[in-house]
């Protein structure tokens, strides 16, 4: 068997993040058909009619389920990767900040998404999600109630919610994606450039003009086939998820209708906030007279400001991957350990003993970004 | 780092994630007894029901139903694949009372009462996985053209 050149399947990730999002808001906009933002048909609406009475209901919301899952999955495959190879510098610095609106957007819609089926778990993970809202100093419960329309979850935060998941977060996701994606640039310039071979033109003029012998390569089989190889590969994957194992994106408890007066014993978000989660739960102890509470949703405004601003926290102005680098190599496998730790501990019952390792994983993870720019001055020196 | 690589590493990130989340767990037993919580409230002897069906028991004695665990795994786990409609819908086509007198006579087994529900719930299991077997069938088929057109491609 022959070896495809140049084929990494880290590069195709956001390609395929396109596709998937693409496939997502196709299956919303069929779903929405269906959907009744109602408090009390809601539940009837997505497991009965959707999934039974309307025709191919249950492939569309399978893809709509099982994608977002996926996405996030790949999301967070393409935003390792790129700090892995340290993509978020210099001229690539635009590509890092819409990105992470892009993460940012999707967290929304995944979380406003996951409230509308109006099951148990629906119903108090939204519950106890909006409730952390009430940590913000100074107006907590004022913003609590803005964002609920209500003193407590009712109709109007599902409408709410509905509203915000298929209008207006696929709105920015949309627009920032095209910048993202660099679309506007690409198409005012690139298009329809090649000469027969299917070379492209318009690089080759361009380091034509700088006078360094550059080997460019054809633009079909490498900006089309092959990412639409690896794309069709991950549909695969994607597709048998879909059909056979579609239960890793649906939680049990949330075929079960919400009841106000019945809270589940254990109340969990999707795995993918559920480092997040366990990062707020972690603190548990107050410190002199400042709750722990705040000092959780203190360290989650750390830790994603972090992310955000990683340009400008890693000083360290060479382009390297993190191989190539002395400490970032450690720091960036310590950041993916301890968020894979707080996501497993983010699903176990509390105890005293998940607690602790918490709390130790969570102090890892927020010192990691305090550190980071010392730890970047230092390679450089 | 090569493909081969990328995907040990993926690969193991992943098994740790799914161990993480789906084993570990179910190490843990929650401290919450739907059976307990039942002791307390009703007053009355459970034992009868217990592993039999606790949701018509519930229904029966406090207007109100809870699925044990056994319910879960059995059915709404195994079935979420092919996802039954409203699971309460069990209550809306038979009464508490019927469905526990079928029970009661055929004396079925947990398999026997799988079997009820997908009957009664998933009647287009068929049509779904051959839809399923189809796609894949046909991404196969797309995977292997790309990959011979790019080879051909790189040759030339």
């Amino acid at each position: 068997m022959r070896k495809i050149n140049n084929f990494n399947i880290l590069l195709y990730s956001g390609f395929i993040l396109c596709v998937l999002i693409f496939m997502i808001i196709i299956s919303g906009l069929f779903l929405a058909m269906h959907y009744k933002p109602d408090f009390e048909l809601a539940f009837d609406s997505v497991n009965n009619t959707i999934m039974n009475e309307a025709p191919l209901g249950w492939l569309w919301r399978k893809i709509h389920g099982v994608g977002s899952t996926l996405a996030f999955l790949l999301l967070y495959i393409h935003m390792f990767s790129m700090i892995y190879l340290g993509f978020y510098k210099g001229a690539k610095r635009a590509f890092w900040y819409t990105g992470m609106v892009l993460y940012f957007a999707f967290m929304v819609v995944c979380f406003t998404g996951y409230v509308l089926p109006m099951g148990q778990m629906s119903y108090w993970a939204v519950q106890v999600i909006t409730t952390l809202l009430e940590y913000i100093p100074g107006a907590g419960e004022d913003i609590l109630i803005w964002v609920r329309g209500d003193f407590a979850v009712s109709e109007i935060t599902l409408i709410r919610f509905y509203v915000i998941h298929i209008f207006l977060m696929p709105l920015v996701l949309i627009v920032v994606l095209l910048f993202h994606a660099d679309f506007f640039k690409w198409f005012s310039t690139h298009l329809f450039k090649f000469d027969r071979k299917g070379l492209h033109v318009a690089k080759a003029q361009r380091y034509a003009k700088t006078g360094l012998h550059v080997e460019y390569k054809p633009f079909f089989s490498n900006s089309v086939l092959k990412p639409m190889l690896a794309c069709s590969l991950f549909l695969i994957l994607f597709f048998f998820v879909v059909f056979f194992h579609e239960y890793i994106s649906f939680d049990k408890l949330n075929y079960i209708p919400a009841d106000t007066n019945d809270t589940p014993a254990l109340i969990y978000p999707e795995w993918y906030f559920l480092w997040m989660l366990q990062l707020l739960k972690s603190f548990f102890f107050d410190v002199w007279f400042i709750k722990g509470s705040y000092i959780g949703m203190a360290s989650l405004v750390v830790v994603n400001f972090g992310l955000l601003f990683l340009p400008l926290l890693d000083t360290n102005p060479h382009k390297l991957s993190a191989h190539k680098r002395r400490y970032f190599f450690w720091w960036f496998w310590l950041l993916i350990i301890s968020l894979i730790v707080l996501s497993v501990l983010g699903k176990l019952p509390v105890s005293d003993v998940t607690l602790w390792i918490g709390f130790v994983f969570s102090l890892i993870l927020v010192s990691l970004f305090v550190l980071l720019p010392f730890i970047s001055k230092n390679e450089v020196q | 780092m090569n493909n081969l690589k990328i995907s040990i590493i993926l690969a193991v990130l992943l098994g740790v994630m799914y161990a993480g989340l789906e084993i570990v767990p179910s190490f843990y037993k929650s401290d919450f007894s739907y059976i307990e919580y039942d002791k307390k409230a009703l007053h009355v002897e459970p034992k009868v029901f217990q592993k039999e069906c606790l949701v018509c028991h519930s229904y029966k004695y406090d207007d109100r139903f809870e699925y044990n665990k056994e319910f879960y795994d059995g059915v709404i786990k195994k079935y979420s694949s092919n996802p039954p409609k409203d699971i309460s819908l069990i209550h809306k086509i038979y009464t508490p009372q019927e469905f526990l007198g079928i029970y009661d006579e055929a004396h079925l087994s947990s398999e026997h009462l799988d079997e009820i529900v997908a009957f009664l719930f998933d009647e287009k299991k068929d049509d779904k996985n051959k839809i399923g077997y189809f796609v894949i069938f046909y991404l196969m088929i797309v995977c292997v053209f790309l990959y011979l057109k790019i080879i051909l491609q790189q040759k030339n």
